[in-house]
């Protein structure tokens, strides 16, 4: 993690004009918790603080900066235009060649004071994401194993109908059939006939 | 040589597999435990290829693997902004999964109309598989979009189906 980039007053203008939040958001970025970029209307990154926003090379188009924000380029640079509503990606992390990631960063996208420009701030979101995953794992697992017991239930339903449905007819086909046999054994029993 | 990057979602419910698709396709490996994606993670995967016309492409993707599930209203939308094309995810072992892939490519549609989609049925290779009724078919059809039964246990199907959404996206140029 290198050092939190230059931070002047004109930049923290852009920001926020109450001189009370101006020392809160300055502690965050020197803290590393947030990283601030500013986005030209043409789509131009025009400063950056924060080492999470060290990746934001002024000069050059934010999409070029970094490959996660391709195809989001222009969308960024229209928010400051008031052409596009603000966008919010939550618990972004950018995986390795293995599969890893060592941060996982929230950015939300909103006009800046200057006219025309895109303000991002990036928040690291590692810590508290550790604990909502662990959550939505735990609520995902409980949905499967309800799943399962539902479709289980059922299948035992049916199995059930099934069951009920195929005693319903083979009495019917039964009982007809052995109608005629016993009614003339009762009445050989009536002529005082006797069997067997 | 032409070059392009480009970014593409996956989409689809929870537990479907979009994680073990992406890792199949980015690292070759599968493992069948279930680890749920909070967010967004990203991928990134170069391929390359000679088309029809013998001219040489590199696609160098950025492959965003969603969480399923329910999100925050607007979240799900946010994420797709900017893709080039998205390959939405079902289990064939769970109908219900199957069901919600329509809507998953429609809203993909809305946000970013004309856009290429694919469709990958996951989970071929368990016995459990379900009979899928046509549905396959029918959203192939429904989104001109490419389908295939696919595995991220086997990696069957699964590099075909991503160079099958690949080749469109670059075709079309977006």
């Amino acid at each position: 993690m290198g050092l939190p980039l230059s931070i002047d007053e004109t930049f923290m203008s852009h920001i926020e004009t109450d001189p009370g939040l101006s020392n809160a958001i300055m502690s965050l970025i020197q803290s590393g918790e947030i990283g601030i970029v500013t986005v030209s209307q043409a789509g131009v990154v025009t400063q950056s603080a924060g080492v999470l926003a060290d990746w934001a090379v002024p000069g050059a188009m934010v999409e070029e900066n970094a490959p996660w924000l391709t195809g989001l380029g222009d969308r960024i640079a229209a928010i400051g235009t008031d052409a596009a509503p603000p966008l919010r990606l939550e618990h972004i992390a950018v995986l390795d060649d293995k599969g890893q990631h060592d941060r996982v960063v929230s950015l939300n996208a909103v006009t800046a004071t200057e006219a025309g420009a895109t303000l991002l701030v990036l928040r690291d979101a590692t810590q508290t994401a550790i604990l909502q995953r662990e959550v939505l794992q735990q609520r995902n697992a409980l949905a499967l194993a309800e799943a399962e017991v539902k479709a289980a239930q059922n299948a035992a339903e049916a199995a059930s109908r099934a069951k009920s449905d195929f005693m319903a007819k083979v009495n019917h086909e039964l009982r007809p059939p052995t109608r005629g046999p016993w009614q003339c054994r009762a009445s050989c029993y009536d002529q005082g006939l006797a069997f067997g | 040589m032409v070059s392009v990057t480009r970014k593409v979602c996956l989409l689809g419910e929870f537990s479907v597999g979009k994680t073990s698709i992406a890792r199949r396709y980015v690292t070759g490996t599968f493992t069948p435990d279930y680890h749920a994606t909070l967010g967004v993670n990203i991928y990134k995967f170069a391929d390359a290829w000679t088309s029809e016309e013998g001219q040489d492409i590199e696609a160098n993707l950025l492959i965003w693997d969603i969480e399923g599930g329910e999100l925050a209203p607007g979240l799900r939308e946010s994420y797709i902004t900017g893709a080039a094309g998205a390959l939405v995810v079902g289990d064939i072992s769970r109908a219900v999964t199957l069901d919600a892939m329509a809507g998953h490519a429609q809203m993909f549609a809305n946000e970013a109309p004309g856009r290429p989609l694919a469709f990958a049925f996951n989970k071929a290779d368990l016995a459990a598989a379900t009979e899928t009724d046509g549905i396959e078919h029918a959203l192939a059809e429904r989104f001109d979009a490419p389908q295939r039964r696919v595995s991220a246990a086997t990696g069957d199907q699964i590099i075909d189906l991503f160079r099958s959404l690949t080749e469109r996206i670059v075709r079309i140029g977006v």
